[in-house]
Parts: C-alpha cells; sequence; structure tokens
C-alpha cells in the first residue's frame, strides 16, 4: 500500500480505538509534533462523523418509510404496480405512429410560412453589407470596430433540420425538439445573440473558418439551451456520466448548444485560439457545477471545474456566484456543450432496468398516450431509495381518430419544476396538487401528474414524499411503497380496492383519538381564524371537515350545501367505497357524454341556480360538480340532478323527468326540478333518495 | 425489547431493527408538535432529526442511558421543536426541557448546517464507496462481508479500496475547509 494509505488505516485505528496503550500514546506524541499528522487525523475524524450523520439520516428515512408502511399499506396494493407496468405496454402498442407524422407535417408547414420573411431579411443583410458573393475570404479583411447585430434569422435547413448526434436521432420527439436561435456571423463584426433565457452569446470577429481553416465572411450561428426536464427529455440527451469508478446521474443546470454552418450548409469552426463567449443563465445554484461537453459518442466528458466566486446567504438559503462568463477555448461543429453537476446519487441498475423495454421514453409515450389534458407528467427514478427527477413534461392534448398527441407547451412550463424534495404541499390542509405513481417495486422509475384541479391527500414522510396519492383515468388511487409483483386484476377491482384503502388510510391516519382531536382542534382553530365564512375558507380535505362538523355540534344543514365549485361537502359526505364524489375534472368518466345549457323550473317557474350542480350518475357510480350553466350528462346512464338554492332548499330533477327533458329537440333543455328539502334533512336522507348504499 | 436491547443494536449496527421499535414514540412527539401550533410534516421532521441526534449520541461507547429511551427522545424532539420554533417566532419560546439533552441538540443543529455542503460533496464519492465507508463506519459490517457483498478477491483488496475511498473523502474535506 501507499505511504498515504498506510497513514489513512493507522489513524482509522486510532480513531476506532483499536491501537494498545503504547501505540496510541507514541501516536499522540507524533501528532502533538506533526502538525500535518494533526491536521489528516482531524479531517479523518470529520469524514467519519458526516459519514455517520449521513448514514443514519438515510436509515431513519428509510425507517419513517417502514411506519408509515406499516400502518396504512395493505398487501393488495402490490397489484398495483403489474398493472401498471401492463398498461404502459398496452399503450405503446396502441401509440399511433401515423397520427405523430401527420401532427410533425402541419408543424412543418408552419416553420415554412415563417421563413419565407426570414429569408428575404437575410437577402437583405447580405447585398447590403457584402458585396462580395463568396463566403470565403482569401485575404485579410479589414477590422471594423465591433458591431453586434440581433438575431434575425431562423433558416429553413435549421429549423426542419434533422437530429445530427446519435442521441437526438433515438428522440422519439424530435418534432417537440427545443428550436435554435440563430444568428448571422459577419466577420467584421462577429455575432452576438441573446437568448429568450438572458444569456448571450458572443462571436468575435474574425474568428470563424471553414474545414480548410479559411476565414469565412458570413455564416449562420446556432445557439439553443436545454433548461428543464422536458427539453432534455424531447432531445434524448443522456443523463449519465461514467465516472473511472461509477456511473453517476447527471444533474443539469442547464446546458447549451452552439453551432455554425456557412452559407453553403458546410460546418464552420473557431479557428485555433480564438474563443467565444456565453453568459449563460443557469437555471439553478449549487454548490458543486461542473462543465461538462458531449459529443457525437454520447459521452460526457468534464471540461473544468467552475469555481465558486462568491456565496451569501438571502433567507437562509445559500445562493453561489460562479464566474459569469466562461472563457474557454472550445472547437465547435460537431460538439454539444453542457453546463452539469454531478448527481449525488449513482445510477444503479437503471441499464439494465431500461433493458426490459421500460425505458424512459417508453414511459414518455405512455404518458404522452394516456393522460387527460392539461396534466403535467415527470419522470423520476428512485435510485438508491431516493429521487431522482429525471423529465418532466407539460401536456396539452389534442383528440384524433380516438387517440391522444400530446402536445408540448412550452408557455406553460414555468411553474413545473421539481425538486429533490417533491411537490409543494399546503402542510396546513394536507391538500395537494399533485399526484404521483411510485413502482418501488424493482424498477425504482415512478410516474407523476399534476393537475391544479386536482385536491387530494398526501402523505409527506420526511423532506421526501413517499406516499402519495395518484388520480389516473380510472379513480382516485392512494398508494404507497410496493414490495413485491402480485398478479394482474382488472381495473375495476383494483379500483375498488383502492377506494377501500383510502378510507382505511384515513381511519389508521386518525387511529389514536387524542391525534384526532388535535388535530382537529387545530384545524378548527385555523378555520376561526380564517374568518366567517367557514366552508368556503376552510381549504380542507373534505373528510377533516366532516370531521370537523361532526364535532362542533349540531350543524344547519345548509353548511352541507356546496358554496364554492371544488368543496361540496354534503356530497363527499355520502362517497364511500359504493359511490364515488368528483369534480367536473373527471368528466371522462361519464360515458356518452353531452354537454347541457339547461333551464331549471321549479313550480313552471324559472329558477336561477347558482350553486354547482350535481350529476349523479348511475352506471359510474358516482356523482360530478359542474356549473348549472353548463354542464355533462350522459346520454345512456340512469341519471339524476341534485341542485342547491343559496338558501339552502334542494331540489332534485328525477330520472324520468331528466330523460325526456333529454329527449327534447329544442336547443335549450328545460329541467322540471322538484323541491326535496323535506326529504333531505341529513346525509344518510341524501344515500336514501340517491338509492346508494352505505 | 427493552432499552438495552436497543442500544445495543445500535451499537453493533443494526439500526433498522432498533428504529423500528424507536418509532414507536412518533405519535407522542407528533401530538405534542401539533399541540404546539406544528402541522405534522413538521412533526415527522424534527421526530426523524431527534432520531439521528440519538443515534449518534448511543452509539458513543461512553454513553450511558441515565432515563428511558422514550423520555430521551421526547426530551430531544421536544427540545429541537421549541429551538426551531424560538427562531421562526422569538416570542414563542415557552419552556425549554430539561438541560441533558441541550448540548447534543444544539452541537447537532449547528453541525448540520455547518457540514451540509461537506454532506452533500461526499456523496459524489461514488456508489462504491459510499457502500464501503457507509457498511464499515455505520453499520460496523467487518471488512470480510464488505469484500463478499462487492465482490472483492479478497478483504485486503476491499481494505485498500477502503483507503482509497478514505483518501477522495479527505480530499473533499479539505476542500471544504478551505472553502
Amino acid at each position: 500500500m501507499r505511504k498515504e494509505l498506510n497513514q489513512i488505516e493507522y489513524i482509522e485505528r486510532y480513531l476506532l480505538n483499536q491501537l494498545n496503550a503504547q501505540e496510541k500514546q507514541a501516536f499522540e506524541e507524533a501528532v502533538e509534533e506533526d502538525e500535518g499528522l494533526k491536521k489528516s487525523v482531524l479531517q479523518q475524524q470529520l469524514v467519519q462523523e458526516r459519514i455517520f450523520a449521513i448514514a443514519a439520516k438515510e436509515e431513519v428515512r428509510k425507517a419513517a418509510k417502514r411506519y408509515r408502511l406499516k400502518r396504512m399499506i395493505k398487501p393488495w396494493i402490490w397489484i398495483l404496480s403489474s398493472i401498471l407496468v401492463l398498461s404502459f405496454a398496452f399503450s405503446l402498442i396502441n401509440f399511433d405512429s401515423d397520427l405523430k407524422e401527420e401532427k410533425q407535417v402541419s408543424k412543418v408547414e408552419e416553420v415554412a410560412i415563417e421563413n419565407v420573411k426570414s429569408k428575404k431579411e437575410v437577402e437583405e443583410v447580405i447585398e447590403s453589407e457584402s458585396p462580395v458573393n463568396a463566403d470565403v475570404l482569401p485575404v485579410q479583411v479589414q477590422q471594423e470596430p465591433v458591431k453586434y447585430i440581433q438575431p434575425i434569422i431562423q433558416p429553413d435547413e435549421i429549423k426542419n433540420s434533422k437530429p445530427h448526434s446519435k442521441w437526438l436521432k433515438e428522440s422519439v420527439f424530435s418534432h417537440l425538439m427545443v428550436p435554435f436561435d440563430s444568428v448571422l456571423y459577419k466577420q467584421n463584426s462577429g455575432a452576438y445573440l441573446k437568448y429568450s433565457s438572458g444569456s448571450v452569446l458572443s462571436i468575435l470577429p474574425n474568428s470563424l473558418v471553414n474545414s480548410k481553416g479559411q476565414k469565412l465572411k458570413l455564416a449562420y450561428v446556432y445557439y439553443r439551451e436545454f433548461r428543464d426536464q422536458a427539453d432534455i427529455i424531447s432531445s434524448n440527451i443522456p443523463m449519465v456520466y461514467y465516472d473511472p469508478m461509477d456511473t453517476l446521474n447527471m444533474k443539469s443546470y442547464g446546458m447549451y448548444e452552439v453551432r455554425a454552418k456557412s452559407l453553403n450548409g458546410t460546418e464552420c469552426f473557431l479557428e485555433d485560439g480564438q474563443n467565444y463567449m456565453v453568459n449563460f443563465q443557469k437555471v439553478g445554484v449549487d454548490k458543486e457545477i461542473d462543465f461538462f461537453e458531449l459529443e457525437n459518442d454520447s459521452i460526457w466528458r468534464k471540461r473544468n471545474d467552475l469555481m465558486v466566486t462568491s456565496q451569501f446567504e438571502t433567507g437562509g438559503a445559500p445562493m453561489l456566484n460562479y464566474f459569469s462568463e466562461i472563457r474557454i477555448p472550445l472547437r465547435f461543429g460537431n460538439k454539444e456543450m453542457i453546463i452539469e453537476s454531478i448527481g449525488t446519487l449513482s445510477r444503479g441498475n437503471v441499464e439494465e432496468e431500461f433493458s426490459r423495454k421500460r425505458s424512459l421514453k417508453d414511459f414518455i409515450v405512455h404518458l404522452l398516450t394516456r393522460r387527460e389534458p392539461s396534466m403535467i407528467g415527470s419522470i423520476e427514478y428512485n435510485v438508491d431509495k431516493e429521487f431522482k427527477i429525471e423529465a418532466a413534461v407539460k401536456m396539452d392534448y389534442e383528440l384524433i381518430k380516438d387517440s391522444v398527441i400530446a402536445m408540448l407547451d412550452k408557455s406553460n412550463l414555468t411553474y413545473l419544476r421539481f425538486n429533490l424534495s417533491g411537490v409543494e404541499i399546503n402542510e396546513d390542509v394536507k391538500s395537494i396538487n399533485y399526484v404521483l405513481v411510485q413502482d418501488f417495486n424493482d424498477l425504482g422509475y415512478s410516474f407523476s401528474l399534476d393537475n391544479s384541479l386536482l385536491t387530494q391527500y398526501a402523505y409527506p414522510v420526511g423532506k421526501y414524499h413517499v406516499l402519495l396519492k395518484m388520480v389516473t383515468r380510472e379513480n382516485q388511487i392512494f398508494i404507497g411503497e410496493v414490495e413485491k409483483d402480485l398478479p394482474n386484476k382488472g381495473i375495476n377491482e383494483i379500483e375498488i380496492a383502492m377506494r377501500r384503502v383510502e378510507s382505511e388510510a384515513y381511519e389508521s391516519e386518525f387511529s389514536s383519538k387524542e391525534l384526532k382531536m388535535s388535530e382537529i382542534n387545530s384545524k378548527i382553530e385555523i378555520v376561526k381564524n380564517a374568518g366567517e365564512d367557514f366552508s368556503k375558507k376552510a381549504r380542507f380535505n373534505d373528510r377533516i371537515l366532516s370531521e370537523m362538523m361532526k364535532n362542533s355540534g349540531p350543524i344547519k344543514l345548509s353548511y352541507y350545501v356546496d358554496r364554492g365549485h371544488d368543496i361540496n361537502p354534503l356530497m363527499t359526505s355520502i362517497s364511500s367505497v359504493n359511490f364515488g364524489v368528483f369534480n367536473c375534472d373527471q368528466t371522462y368518466r361519464i360515458k356518452d357524454r353531452i354537454a347541457i345549457n339547461g333551464s331549471f323550473y321549479v313550480n313552471d317557474s324559472l329558477k336561477n341556480f347558482t350553486s354547482a350542480l350535481k350529476v349523479v350518475d348511475y352506471n359510474v357510480n358516482g356523482a360530478f360538480s359542474f356549473s348549472p350553466d353548463y354542464f355533462y350528462i350522459s346520454k345512456t346512464s340512469p341519471s339524476k340532478l341534485i341542485l342547491f338554492d343559496d338558501n339552502g332548499s334542494i331540489y332534485a330533477v328525477s330520472e324520468e323527468k331528466l330523460k325526456s327533458a333529454l329527449a327534447s329537440q329544442s336547443k335549450t333543455i328545460r329541467f322540471d326540478c322538484d323541491d326535496v328539502t323535506d326529504q333531505i334533512k341529513t346525509p344518510d336522507d341524501l344515500r336514501a333518495f340517491l338509492g346508494i348504499k352505505k | 425489547m427493552d432499552d438495552k436491547k436497543i442500544i445495543q443494536l445500535i451499537r453493533k449496527g443494526a439500526h433498522q431493527k432498533a428504529l423500528g421499535r424507536l418509532y414507536e414514540n412518533f405519535p407522542q412527539v407528533k401530538a405534542f408538535i401539533l399541540k404546539e401550533g406544528g402541522t405534522a410534516q413538521q412533526a415527522e421532521d424534527i421526530f426523524q432529526d431527534a432520531l439521528v441526534i440519538c443515534l449518534k449520541k448511543w452509539s458513543q461507547p461512553e454513553f450511558e442511558l441515565t432515563s428511558s429511551l422514550t423520555t430521551y427522545i421526547y426530551g430531544v424532539a421536544k427540545f429541537t421543536w421549541r429551538n426551531e420554533a424560538r427562531k421562526r417566532t422569538p416570542q414563542m419560546a415557552g419552556d425549554l426541557v430539561d438541560g441533558f439533552v441541550e448540548d447534543e441538540v444544539n452541537d447537532f443543529l449547528i453541525e448540520e448546517k455547518k457540514y451540509e455542503a461537506l454532506d452533500q460533496m461526499l456523496m459524489t464519492i461514488g456508489e462504491k464507496c459510499s457502500k464501503i465507508l457507509k457498511w464499515f463506519y455505520f453499520e460496523k459490517m467487518s471488512m470480510k462481508d464488505i469484500a463478499q457483498k462487492l465482490d472483492f478477491q479478497s478483504e485486503k483488496s476491499a481494505k485498500t479500496q477502503k483507503y482509497k475511498c478514505m483518501e477522495k473523502a479527505k480530499g473533499l474535506a479539505v476542500s471544504f475547509l478551505k472553502h
């Protein structure tokens, strides 16, 4: 062993108290005399302590997970993981590549129209500033003062360009790829491009050459950035770094790509010894950011460390400044540049997992083909039991020939920032606008959705939200850690089972009466402080709200009446294994649905309802909330309508009356309502009225 | 399982078994924090911090148990919570709990803040190194077992690797301390 390693061994024995008395005394004397050795001992002691602390935290987090699981998770939850995997595979088979092509074509057409103008502008610039047609200058040029020009062009060849690197070729989302910004480089003024992120690219005058080393008079410079997971996933950029000892995940703080082409389309280069400059607006801060370069062999190579220049704190969070400009001589052409930090976690056996054809892109395809409009999806890995977020995509959909095609809506990406600690949760209300499906089984990845309309439970554990709820097309599902494969079962069976788990999880959460009361009391306190309008301001989980009401003495029925759109205590109070209560974001459950714009009559007088209308659909076995002005109902399912007025009265449109109203051919449908206030005094009355089992 | 057995488990590196039992104290801590106006999430965080502090303390051979583990954890959690609450709202100080845990909690909170960046750095030393160091220093696993688990040809080569990892980790510590 090397001398240094021998010293480490000896220090370790000392720190672990493994030296005999004589050795210990001799060592301590040596430490006193040798300042270097003393430092080395202290450093090693510090490392040992921190390793212990890191491991202890990890173990405690694991114990927290286990504790929750022990209390909440029932064995049949395991079914979910196998079903999910199957459904992913199924959606892949159904992915309609022709439709994808169709989409691409229309996108290309749009681009082509824009380019007519761009081309013309380019020609004007070239004509006015360049009397020489050739773009290669054989002799020295006169130097002019540096005058930067703004980006003006986006030539067809780049906008419609085919992927040019291995990793780009493999992208299933090449049509969603981040487009280049471009600028005309002129030998006498260089090129200056300010990207939408605020980053600035500067190419110095007289610095570009062709492959023969001849100076170029004019060239196009292309620049783009990959700033978030959606950008990265759409480009299929590999996010793995092969360290000599390990394979590591990379955590990006933003990437940029620079290319240059001559006017005839050949690749250009920086002349040897020349620099270009990028003032890059990084997307996050970290103490460890390095600069990496990705080459065509899809391997990241570390270029250099970025030095931290200053560190200060704002509101407790450390803020770091790096060199604001990166001045590194780089050739470009066949290279892509990246600013990266190596993630702290190993990639584990992800490669092996991917070989099972369940790759990240498969998940994205699944995500694009399965989910409801305006949801946000993300793919996450669970590496070494920690979260590593790999991709996130915001989608809007178009329905074409019964298939769903996803469109990446870049403008909505701003609030799509996931972080390692998961998502924002309003702790007071235990509500969450985020849903997550996790497969802890053996793959270690998870899938999540985000929809601002969803308000559900969340059970955050430590800094990592591992026990969350999933909302699928099928149902709202509570899910936790899964450990084993379970046999495939029909989705309805799972749905029912999951509903049951939700209730059980709730019961389990409040199993301690004391805890339950303290929780409820603290909520009541918050509500009291919130002001008079009790039900409106209490943005609570409905169950907690119901509990509060039960514990606050007799409640007037009007308290149960829905005053807003989302909170619907009367209806949610009858939610059970046999009956679901949904908001209008769950409309897709209604089969053969039609949109209705109706008028409501009570005793032949027109009545204006302002509170939410409930459509009770007996095929779904659930109730849906809508605005009375515009709602959906099934053409074929037996249904009823329930309405509330501001005085706390309840009205119903019976199944028969509903059928006859729908059968009418008039444009505005008339619904005759019966006043059922006397029949419905409690949630049980409502249940009985609707014929629903408890 | 009595308190002594739990301490033995911790000192042997069998943390999960011990933590399973220690987690039974969570409802009590949670109830306290909720009562004090905290949230369930805060209760989780505080309880986890308290457990880390206890693990560290109880691993030390010189530690002698003078109260029950439950009292100890509860005391640590209570102090940690009050300490945090004081930072947020100084007027909410309330009474601090008995002095016996004060030093542990204070040291822990100071060290966590101070060495946060170093911890991040240490987590970049690679999967193999992380495992070796964790297994050896935290789980008290023998080098023979480590060599077997990680497919080293011999215990000796596993040891050499461990020292190399320590060398790497010390390098990170040096760079951290310089800054």
